[in-house]
C-alpha cells in the first residue's frame, strides 16, 4: 500500500488527486492519493466525518469525484469495475419483500462469481431460513444476509462498510471468521470501521483518514512495532478529541 | 444484461399487476352478470332498487378504472424512486449493468404493465357493451362497424381505421412519455438534501402543467397556421396533421425526460 502518488500497474487499487466537494457542504474528500495491492486486509480508518463513505462510494460508482481519478483493475468504476467488487454499504438495502433464497437466486443472475453453495453453508451456519422473507428478520440478521451475500462471491476486490457495527458481540467474530475464511488469497479487503479493537486481529494494514484526507497509511505490524501500540489505542492517540 | 434487468423488474412488480387484473376481472364480472340477470331493460319502470344498482355500478366502476391508471402511475413512481435512489439504490447501482440500461429495462416494464391494464380496460368495456346489448335484446352491429371503420366516405378522406391506430401509437408514445416523466422528476427530486420525496412530486406537477401548456400553445398555433393558409375546415387532412404534431412533440418531451433521467442517474447520483 502506498499513501504517495507513486503508481504501480499490480496495484489493485490507484487513487490519484481524488477530491469530492459536496454542492453546498465541505470538501468531503481533499486531493488524496492512495495505492492498494492485493492479497491484504485494510482497515480504513477515521473518525465520522472523516470521508470514508464518501470515497467507499466513488470506488463503487455511487458517487463522481470533483477531481481525480480511480482504477481498480486498470478501469474506472463502470460496469467492469462492478463485476469484480463486492460492496457491502452501511445500510440495509435489500429489497425487503423478497426472501432469502429469491434474493440469492438474484445474486447468481447478475454477479458470475457468486457462489451459491457457499451463501447456503453460511446460511445454514447461522440458522437463518431460505424461505425467510427478508422484512420478517430482525435489521442484525438482515446484515447478516448481506454480509453472507458480498462475501459469496469470488470478487477481487470486498469493501465492507462497517460490517459489524449493527450485529451483537456474539455474531461479530463470526462475522470476522466469515470474512477472513471467504476471500482467496489474491483478494483485498478494504474495511471501514469504528470498532478497531474487534477488527484489529485481522486487519493486516490501516488507513486513517480525517478531514477527507491521509493521515497515515501503515501496516499493522509497523504501528505496533514503531509505536508500541495497539493500533486502536494509536488511533484514540491519534484521534483525541 | 438487459434481459435480466428485464426479468427481475418483472418479478418485483408483477404481483401488483396481478392484483390491478383481479380487481378489473371482477368490477367486469359484476357488470356482466348485472346486467345479464337484469329486469327488462325495455320497461317502462325499472325496479328502483336496479337504478341504483346501475348508478351505483356506474359510478364504481370509472372510479375504479381510473384509480388503476393512477394507482398504477404511482406504484411506478414509487418503485423507481425506491429502487433507484432509496436504500435499494445500493443493490441496483452496483450491478454489472450502465445506467442506460437499468432505465431502458424500468421503462419497458412499466409500459408493458400499463399497455396491459388499457388492453384489459377495452376487454372490460367491450364485454360490458355485449351484455348491456344483450340485456336490451340487440346485437352489436359488428359488420356496420367494420364498414365504418374502413370506408374512407365516412370521414370524407381518411378511413376512421388509420385515425384508430394513429391514435394508439400517439396512446403508446403518450404512456411511455407518461413513464419518463415520473422518472425525471424523482431524478431531479433526489438532487434535493431534504424533502426529495415531496420535491419530485413538485417537479412533476411543475412538469406536467409545462407540458400542458407548450402542447396547447403548439396546437393554437398548428390550427392558426392552417387557418391563415387554407382558411379554417375541419377537412381530415388537417385534423390528421395536427394528431401527428402533438405526437411528435410528445414524442420529444418522452425524449428530453429520459435524457434528465440518464444524465442525473450517471453524473449526479447522491444516494442517501
Amino acid at each position: 500500500m502506498s499513501g504517495g502518488a507513486e503508481m504501480n500497474n499490480n496495484y489493485l487499487v490507484e487513487i490519484q488527486n481524488l477530491t469530492k466537494k459536496y454542492a453546498d457542504g465541505p470538501v468531503a474528500i481533499n486531493n488524496i492519493s492512495l495505492a492498494i495491492g492485493r492479497g491484504r486486509i485494510i482497515g480504513l480508518l477515521g473518525p465520522n466525518g472523516s470521508g470514508k463513505t464518501t470515497l467507499i462510494k466513488m470506488m463503487n460508482g455511487l458517487l463522481n469525484p470533483t477531481n481525480g481519478t480511480i482504477a481498480i483493475n486498470g478501469a474506472a468504476p463502470g460496469v467492469a469495475t462492478k463485476k469484480r467488487v463486492s460492496y457491502l454499504p452501511d445500510k440495509t438495502y435489500l429489497p425487503t419483500n423478497l426472501n432469502v433464497s429469491q434474493i440469492i437466486d438474484y445474486y447468481a443472475d447478475f454477479y458470475e462469481d457468486f457462489k451459491k453453495e457457499r451463501a447456503y453453508t453460511m446460511l445454514q451456519s447461522l440458522n437463518i431460513s431460505l424461505d425467510s422473507r427478508l422484512k420478517t428478520l430482525s435489521k442484525g440478521t438482515q446484515e447478516k444476509v448481506q454480509l453472507i451475500l458480498v462475501m459469496s462471491r469470488d470478487a477481487d476486490l470486498f469493501i465492507l462498510d462497517e460490517p459489524i457495527a449493527g450485529v451483537d458481540p456474539a455474531a461479530r467474530d463470526y462475522i470476522l471468521k466469515t470474512i477472513i475464511t471467504n476471500y482467496n488469497e489474491n483478494a483485498t479487503i478494504l474495511l471501514s470501521t469504528h470498532l478497531i479493537t474487534d477488527i484489529e486481529n485481522i486487519l493486516d494494514e490501516v488507513i486513517f483518514l480525517r478531514h477527507g484526507q491521509v493521515l497515515l497509511t501503515a501496516t499493522v505490524e509497523d504501528i505496533r512495532a514503531k509505536k508500541g501500540k495497539s493500533v486502536d489505542a494509536y488511533f484514540r492517540e491519534v484521534f483525541a478529541c | 444484461m438487459l434481459g435480466k434487468l428485464i426479468k427481475h423488474e418483472w418479478k418485483a412488480i408483477w404481483k401488483f399487476l396481478l392484483a390491478m387484473i383481479i380487481f378489473n376481472l371482477a368490477i367486469t364480472l359484476v357488470g356482466v352478470l348485472g346486467l345479464l340477470f337484469s329486469p327488462d331493460m325495455t320497461a317502462s319502470d325499472p325496479p328502483p332498487i336496479y337504478i341504483i344498482f346501475i348508478i351505483a355500478y356506474v359510478s364504481t366502476y370509472f372510479l375504479g378504472m381510473a384509480a388503476v391508471f393512477f394507482g398504477s402511475l404511482i406504484y411506478l413512481g414509487s418503485r423507481f424512486y425506491r429502487s433507484m435512489y432509496g436504500a435499494e439504490g445500493y443493490l441496483t447501482h452496483t450491478l454489472p449493468a450502465t445506467p442506460l440500461q437499468l432505465i431502458t429495462a424500468k421503462t419497458i416494464v412499466a409500459t408493458l404493465m400499463l399497455i396491459i391494464n388499457g388492453l384489459l380496460l377495452c376487454l372490460s368495456g367491450c364485454a360490458l357493451a355485449v351484455s348491456l346489448a344483450a340485456s336490451l335484446g340487440e346485437t352489436i352491429p359488428w359488420n356496420a362497424m367494420m364498414v365504418a371503420l374502413t370506408d374512407p366516405s365516412f370521414t370524407g378522406g381518411t378511413p376512421i381505421i388509420v385515425y384508430i391506430i394513429l391514435y394508439l401509437v400517439m396512446l403508446l408514445i403518450g404512456l411511455i412519455t407518461s413513464i419518463l416523466m415520473i422518472y425525471a422528476s424523482a431524478s431531479l427530486g433526489q438532487l434535493f438534501n431534504k424533502h426529495r420525496v415531496l420535491g419530485s412530486v413538485g417537479i412533476y406537477f411543475g412538469l406536467s402543467m409545462a407540458m400542458q401548456i407548450t402542447m396547447t400553445v403548439l396546437m393554437i398555433a398548428s390550427v392558426s397556421i392552417m387557418v391563415n393558409l387554407d382558411g379554417y375546415n375541419q377537412s381530415s387532412d388537417n385534423f390528421l396533421s395536427t394528431f401527428i404534431q402533438s405526437t411528435i412533440a410528445t414524442a420529444l418531451y418522452g425524449f428530453v425526460f429520459f435524457i434528465i433521467t440518464y444524465a442525473i442517474t450517471k453524473k449526479k447520483l447522491n444516494l442517501e
